[in-house]
């Protein structure tokens, strides 16, 4: 019975050239924008690479404080001083690193002058993050608490400046200071916002240790765990410490004290939750942002539904005679209902195999314009699973109404073609 | 084998009430072959969808192999066509898109057998009607008669104990026309299968064993 109903849907596909176009093109476009749009989200949320033991990970990236009257308030990232006496001191880490937001700097070699990103790191950073050392290894701990001036560089950045050769113990000028490269790193995409860089060095190297009194900005943190379950408890531990245990602080260059701060540990996904939602409490709206994901594809999908009802409601004159044999040699209503439906579904599987193809198209274009630095945005099977499961869904919600329509024609009225 | 008793159905529209059948009552035996003819809009075809389960009276019943189908829900129905009728229209009704096997197997795919032994029936019922050589052809590549023909096969092949034709020769010239009274009279004969057929051919009413005339959606006896 299967295959009779793929064939005659092929063979309608054939027949009814333009229409197929027409609810092909709304489909195969309104599928590409999800599975580009599924990629994006699903590398963010699921990174591959530095940043690929996210399960064990907690990220905080975002701080806002209130003087006592709750008059006045500020937000941002966080500062070292804060990270350092809130974050650091949690009982529950197995690790604890903190690092600066990513700068421009301009790096020297012999003349030559490369712009690249810099981050100020602590030497458990590399422990926590997975980071694919092609030369060398990260700097270590006595580096670090010596304030060596050592360096690792991504890959890109060694290309720039010592093309094909080994980089190990060459020594490059940024920040009017010499550091000696210990080590050479796969690049990183932007999507992995904890890891991202061109160039990372010991925060004992900077110039001035006036970032140990930044309260806000210019730092995050990154907690490690070794279980998963743990996750959760930290992170409320650290609302906790917070809200109890915050004692208030000055702001330097002003008179305002904050008395209040919200921030958490956050993971992937609640970390886009908040910058989506623009949350400024301790509420990150993970289930707000779960909710507008799944509106926005039912929306999305609504429209080249709509359009598909009403082309196949449509077409139920042509296909009544057909409707009217079937029912004669016994049909149930269910029977066409199925009927219909799995060449609906045929239909949208072939949109969502064709969007499939465009999508990576698109995604090597996105690459090849470097709009998301170092990006290597490849399709997954969990991405297909979700593009196959939403056009099976698809094919179903624009499917049901003609079908149901179709299936309660009269037979006699169907066999006459006048339906 | 089918009992009709006091039969009415009407055609409501907008304003116009429509009689199209009045009080027919009608037994076919077992193994019968009748034909009923009657002038265009007489009622021919109302009475053969109603025996066919295809439309129901608005009164009267109607018994099939003693089962009274008068309550029978759309489902049952459905499967009482299946299992128990067969269809040949005038124009054929042939699935264009689908290849000879594949029209020929359309009524066995509501029923639970499996694939290969519906290939079988169908081949077998091709054979009957001598064309198992077209049976991967399309429709369009067969004349005509061959198409009846098929759809006489697509009929039987689910060895349906009542035949409904309605003018099955009306699209054909006088020499198919024959082959396909030819083909209907071997199953009545040799397979004892009930037929009702709606003809407007004198010539093939007197091949049949009894000719019912309709007039005005009422019998003439």
């Amino acid at each position: 019975m299967f295959k009779n109903y793929l064939i005659i849907a092929l063979k309608v596909f054939q027949k009814r050239k333009f229409f197929t176009f027409i609810n092909l093109f709304g489909i195969v476009l309104t599928m590409s924008v999800l599975v580009v749009g599924l990629t994006l989200l699903e590398n963010y949320i699921y990174p591959g690479h530095a940043e690929k033991n996210h399960d064990n990970m907690l990220s905080v990236s975002y701080l806002r404080a209130l003087n006592k009257e709750r008059t006045q308030s500020s937000s941002s990232d966080p500062g070292y001083y804060f990270l350092n006496k809130y974050v650091k001191p949690l009982k529950s880490a197995d690790k604890v690193s903190i690092f600066s937001s990513p700068r421009m700097v301009s790096v020297y070699l012999d003349g030559q002058q490369v712009k690249s990103r810099m981050r100020l790191t602590d030497a458990d950073y590399f422990s926590i993050l997975d980071f694919n050392f092609k030369q060398g290894s990260a700097y270590q701990q006595d580096d670090f608490e010596q304030g060596r001036s050592v360096a690792v560089i991504n890959q890109h950045t060694k290309s720039l400046l010592f093309n094909d050769g080994n980089a190990i113990g060459e020594k490059i000028k940024f920040d009017e200071k010499v550091f000696t490269v210990v080590g050479v790193v796969d690049n990183v995409s932007l999507l992995e916002q904890d890891a991202y860089s061109d160039i990372w060095v010991p925060y004992t190297t900077a110039p001035s240790s006036s970032y140990k009194t930044d309260f806000m900005g210019g730092w995050g943190a990154l907690i490690y765990v070794d279980s998963e379950d743990k996750r959760q408890f930290i992170q409320s531990e650290y609302i906790n410490a917070l809200k109890n245990h915050f004692e208030p602080y000055a702001s330097t260059g002003s008179d305002t004290v904050y008395a209040t701060v919200y921030s958490t540990a956050d993971t992937k996904f609640s970390r886009l939750a908040r910058d989506i939602n623009n949350s400024r409490t301790f509420d990150t709206g993970d289930d707000q942002l779960l909710l507008m994901l799944g509106l926005i594809a039912i929306a999305f999908m609504l429209l080249p539904s709509i359009n598909m009802i009403n082309l196949n409601v449509s077409r139920i004159l042509e296909r009544s005679t057909e409707i009217g044999v079937r029912k004669s040699f016994g049909a149930s209503s269910g029977h066409l209902v199925i009927q219909f439906l799995i060449e609906n579904i045929l239909l949208t599987l072939i949109g969502a195999a064709v969007s499939l193809i465009i999508s990576i198209g698109i995604l090597e274009y996105i690459e090849y314009l470097g709009l998301i630095p170092y990006a290597e945005l490849s399709i997954n099977t969990s991405v297909v699973v979700i593009t196959l499961v939403l056009s099976i869904f698809f094919g179903t919600l624009s499917g049901i109404y003609p079908a149901y329509r179709m299936s309660k024609l009269n037979p006699v009225i169907a066999l006459k073609g006048a339906a | 084998m089918i009992k009709l008793n006091n039969v009415n159905k009407t055609y409501f529209t907008d304003k116009i009430e429509t009689i199209a059948l009045h009080n027919i009552s009608l037994e076919v035996e077992t193994g019968e072959f009748v034909s009923i003819m009657g002038p265009s809009g007489c009622g021919k075809s109302t009475l053969l969808n109603i025996i066919g389960l295809l439309d129901k009276p608005n009164e009267g019943s109607i018994t099939l192999e003693q089962e009274n189908v008068e309550q029978y829900k759309e489902k049952q129905l459905a499967k009482i066509r299946n299992e128990k009728i067969g269809f040949i229209f005038q124009g054929f009704h042939l699935i264009p898109e689908l290849r000879v096997i594949d029209n020929v197997e359309l009524p066995l795919l509501y029923r639970k057998i499996s694939s290969k032994k519906r290939r079988e029936l169908a081949l077998e019922a091709l054979e009957k009607v001598g064309l198992s050589a077209r049976s991967h052809h399309f429709p369009s590549q067969l004349s005509g008669g061959q198409q009846q023909r098929v759809a006489i096969a697509r009929a039987i092949t689910g060895k349906p104990s009542l035949l409904l034709a309605d003018e099955p020769t009306g699209n054909l010239d006088s020499h198919m026309g024959d082959e396909i009274m030819q083909i209907l009279e071997d199953l009545n004969k040799n397979e004892n299968t009930t037929i009702i057929m709606v003809t407007h051919d004198d010539d093939e009413a007197k091949r049949t064993d009894r000719l019912i005339r309709v007039f005005d959606g009422q019998l003439i006896h």
